[in-house]
């Protein structure tokens, strides 16, 4: 089974996101800041990573540029979701190593849809 | 509605267009025909179906139409198909026209999200070949509605999430207000039409490709022989049709018009000797 950590210091959107992912197959976990991705990442690489843009403690870019220099951290296919919908940052996050980027809201559809496109499906 | 409406509404769609309306969901169309009824004026479906046997008849027939046999189409569907125009087929046949502009006719383009998808297939191929690929991509659609709606190139936040990477929204799209816009160069690739594909082909023009996906199953079987006529005559002699993967594979359906193009999904090209019977 597949598995995502979704990272995000919204408890709705966790909860949102875990179970349209657990719908479609994935075993989830959860942490609600960068830091606490990277150490969930430390303890156990996931498949994905649906983070997060604007978290407190550690915001998603640092979460992704520390990410992809762990050990392993290559691996992980990160798709961020973010309420920053402006080109700029969305060319941001991908020159920093993101595969694909949802906007938020969105749903079960363009979730599926970006996953594949990210290769996590 | 009743089932007499009901067959009433599909005759309709299967005279005017050749589409088979599935009426196995009736509340469907029902939820559709009362968007018509509300947007033209008249308070039930009863009402609007009552018009329709007044002088008012041909104001609401395409409206009403439009709205039964639209259907939602996402960006970069079938990538197999659109690779292969990309990759393969257009720079073989630009290969061919000594810089003269191939001609492409997107025969059931919707809302715009097929011609944007396979102009920005034809700039990555020309990028990645470094070759000019000179394309003009003609758009038609039996829904003027649509039309109108693909030719501002504007598309909601959903409908740009669906099937287009990250990379080619910011590369091939602006923001507007609260949605997203094609860059004013996709546009200018693409010309708009309004066509009904059972009535009528584009004109006199030949086209190098013609993609015709998603409409042959939703064509009525005794329709079809029509409609492959229209897209044979549209092909020029050494021209590419491209249907919908695992469409027009019926022995009733592209043959004797059209061959398979060995090793490829979904594309065709004209039969010779097809023409000659013609």
């Amino acid at each position: 089974m597949k598995t995502c950590l979704v990272a995000d210091d919204s408890a709705v959107i966790r909860l949102l996101a875990r179970r349209l992912l657990e719908a479609g197959g994935y075993q989830v976990r959860e942490a609600a800041d960068g830091a606490e991705a990277l150490a969930a990442c430390e303890e156990e690489m996931p498949d994905v990573l649906l983070l997060d843009w604007r978290m407190p403690v550690m915001n998603g870019l640092d979460c992704l540029s520390r990410l992809r220099v762990m050990p392993g951290g290559d691996r992980p296919k990160v798709v961020f979701c973010s309420v920053e919908t402006s080109r700029d940052m969305i060319r941001q996050a991908l020159d920093a190593g993101a595969d694909e980027y949802v906007m938020k809201p969105f749903d079960g559809e363009i979730l599926t849809s970006k996953l594949a496109l990210a290769g996590a499906l | 509605m009743t089932p007499r409406e009901l067959e009433l509404i599909a005759r309709l769609c299967l005279v005017r267009t050749g589409r088979e309306l599935d009426i196995s969901a009736p509340e469907s169309v029902s939820a559709r025909l009362n968007t018509v009824a509300r947007r033209e004026g008249y308070s039930s479906i009863a009402d609007l179906l009552l018009a329709l046997r007044t002088s008012e008849a041909e104001r609401l027939v395409w409206p009403l139409i439009e709205a039964l046999t639209v259907f939602e189409r996402t960006f970069m569907e079938g990538p197999t198909v659109l690779r292969q125009l990309g990759q393969r087929v257009i720079p073989t046949l630009a290969a061919t026209r000594r810089g003269e502009p191939l001609r492409i006719w997107c025969a059931a383009s919707g809302a715009g999200q097929e011609p944007y998808s396979l102009a920005i297939s034809v700039l990555e191929a020309a990028a990645q070949r470094g070759q000019d690929l000179k394309v003009e991509i003609y758009a038609s659609d039996v829904s003027v509605r649509a039309l109108e709606r693909a030719r501002t190139g504007v598309f909601s936040h959903f409908e740009v999430q669906k099937g287009l990477s990250a990379r080619r929204l910011v590369d091939h799209f602006q923001r507007k207000d609260d949605a997203w816009q094609a860059s004013p160069a996709l546009r200018g690739m693409v010309r708009w039409r309004r066509v009904n594909l059972l009535a009528e082909g584009p004109g006199s023009a030949r086209f190098d490709v013609v993609l015709c996906r998603g409409i042959l199953p939703r064509t009525a079987t005794q329709m079809r022989p029509a409609l492959v006529l229209n897209l044979y005559n549209a092909l020029a002699p050494d021209g590419v049709l491209a249907v919908g993967q695992g469409e027009g594979e019926g022995p009733a359906d592209l043959a004797p018009a059209l061959n398979v193009l060995p090793g490829m999904d979904g594309l065709f090209s004209p039969n010779p000797d097809f023409r000659l019977a013609a």
